[in-house]
């Protein structure tokens, strides 16, 4: 209800003032009858109420100036482009209020479409992913449900015989320079166990071995050796400067491989959808425990239930807690369903 | 006042009983099977026009309201509106015989 009290204010404050409660009322009752029939369906109802905040509300603002929305349909483009002109400059700080949350609205639908057709339509891109669990630590006394990993602890987690796998991770922002502009590029910074904890191959080149975790490598996303390497077939062995360091393309990813999927931790989106990859060196000192800013996935091995999973891993923050009490007091573990962690980022953002 | 479909919708919705802007909605949406629906901008925008026209008037709630709704505007098809639909409707019903007389086969 948040984001249609700022769709409303395309309104002109008069039919605010006479409508707004109704407006909002409506939405409610939209959203209390229909907002249960499923997420696309909402997503749906948020594209129709987002279309309809910026037409209808900029055609109450064009009638209350004493043209009737759809009067003279026949106004030459000259006309109109000086009317525009007229409008944004007599007023420009409505116009520049229009024209950002005209695009707002526009990319909160495209985004609405694309997130959902990728999270909630399509399954995750990796091997059987229903057996694909986030693994969270846990810090009751800030409310932190979803903290972060310090490596250490994870070192301990990992050890779980639940797991098939596992993998750690974090984001990383670099610029990549040489290529011409410099340009931003996102890196998600993860163990060389991860791509066979997804179970996803190399379309070109190959992926990380335990061996590369020193090696100054990268492994492209799809989408970055078509945007920004033009679909090089010889990048593989080619160096690239990030963050002027040279570091060597040892593969591409296959077309619509990404990792992570859109995830939130202690109410943060975690960045999603990296233009490459690079190794992760984990931190395997016992006594570094404190410094909580990675994540961590695994795979569940065969026959073993979430249930089972998230007891092993209860009785091992338990065993941590007890042994390290000065970082792990009220420190906690638990295994969440990827998928659902997932969906529950996306209905977060609807 | 000429009246487009939206405008149509929401006197036709009215003309059997009294109704909130969400009834409004639901009896449009029901009634053309998903076809019309009526957003919340374009349905005020709507009745907005329909009042100054003298189409529907406010009310208060019914007594037979839930107690949910008794903070919801109402709205009555008044004498005018009715006249106003029925005269629309008269048109669309001249063009209907004009399209069959035409050989246009008319169905959903």
């Amino acid at each position: 209800m948040r984001f249609y009290k700022i769709l409303a204010r395309l309104f002109p404050r008069a039919f605010r003032q006479q409508y707004e409660d109704e407006l909002e009322h409506a939405v409610a009752d939209l959203m209390r009858e229909e907002g249960t029939k499923g997420s696309l369906h909402r997503a749906r109802l948020w594209v129709g109420l987002s279309t309809d905040a910026v037409t209808r509300g900029l055609a109450e603002r064009r009638a209350e100036r004493g043209r009737t929305p759809g009067a003279g349909l026949v106004r030459s483009i000259a006309a109109e482009g000086r009317q525009a002109v007229r409008a944004v400059t007599s007023r420009p700080g409505f116009a520049l209020t229009v024209i950002g949350l005209l695009g707002l609205v526009m990319s909160a639908n495209t985004a609405v479409f694309g997130v959902v057709n990728a999270t909630l339509l399509r399954p995750l891109p990796y091997a059987n992913p229903d057996r694909l669990v986030m693994l969270w630590e846990r810090y009751a006394p800030m409310q932190m449900d979803t903290m972060p990993w310090s490596d250490a602890d994870y070192v301990d987690a990992r050890a779980a015989a639940a797991f098939d796998g596992t993998a750690l991770f974090r984001s990383r922002g670099l610029v990549l320079t040489g290529q011409g502009e410099p340009v931003g590029m996102r890196a998600a910074v993860v163990e060389a166990s991860l791509f066979g904890v997804l179970g996803v191959a190399a379309e070109r080149g190959r992926l990380f071995t335990t061996a590369d975790a020193a090696d100054a490598v990268v492994v492209l996303s799809h989408a970055a050796w078509v945007g920004k390497f033009h679909e090089d077939p010889g990048v593989v062995g080619h160096t690239i400067v990030l963050d002027n360091q040279p570091r060597t393309v040892i593969g591409v990813l296959g077309p619509g491989v990404s990792f992570p999927p859109p995830i939130t931790f202690s109410g943060q989106m975690l960045s999603s959808d990296p233009d490459l990859y690079m190794p992760y060196r984990v931190n395997t000192d016992p006594s570094v425990r404190g410094s909580h800013s990675s994540f961590a996935i695994a795979r569940l091995a065969d026959g073993v239930g979430l249930a089972a999973a998230q007891s092993e891993v209860a009785a091992i923050g338990a065993r941590l807690a007890a042994q390290y009490p000065d970082s792990n007091t009220s420190v906690d573990m638990h295994v969440e369903p990827l998928h659902g962690q997932s969906v529950m980022a996306i209905r977060g953002a609807l | 006042m000429d009246l487009n479909t939206a405008s149509c919708q929401i006197l036709l919705a009215l003309a059997e009983r009294d109704l909130h802007g969400y009834g409004i909605m639901a009896d449009v949406l029901e009634r053309t099977a998903g076809r019309t629906r009526l957003w919340p901008g374009a349905l005020y925008g709507s009745l907005k026009r329909l009042a100054e026209a003298g189409f529907v008037v406010e009310i208060d709630p019914p007594k037979s309201a839930p107690r949910d709704r008794m903070s919801r505007r109402f709205y009555r098809l008044t004498a005018m509106g009715r006249r106003a639909l029925g005269r629309e409707l008269a048109h669309a019903a001249r063009d209907l015989e004009t399209a069959r007389a035409r050989n246009v086969t008319v169905k959903d």
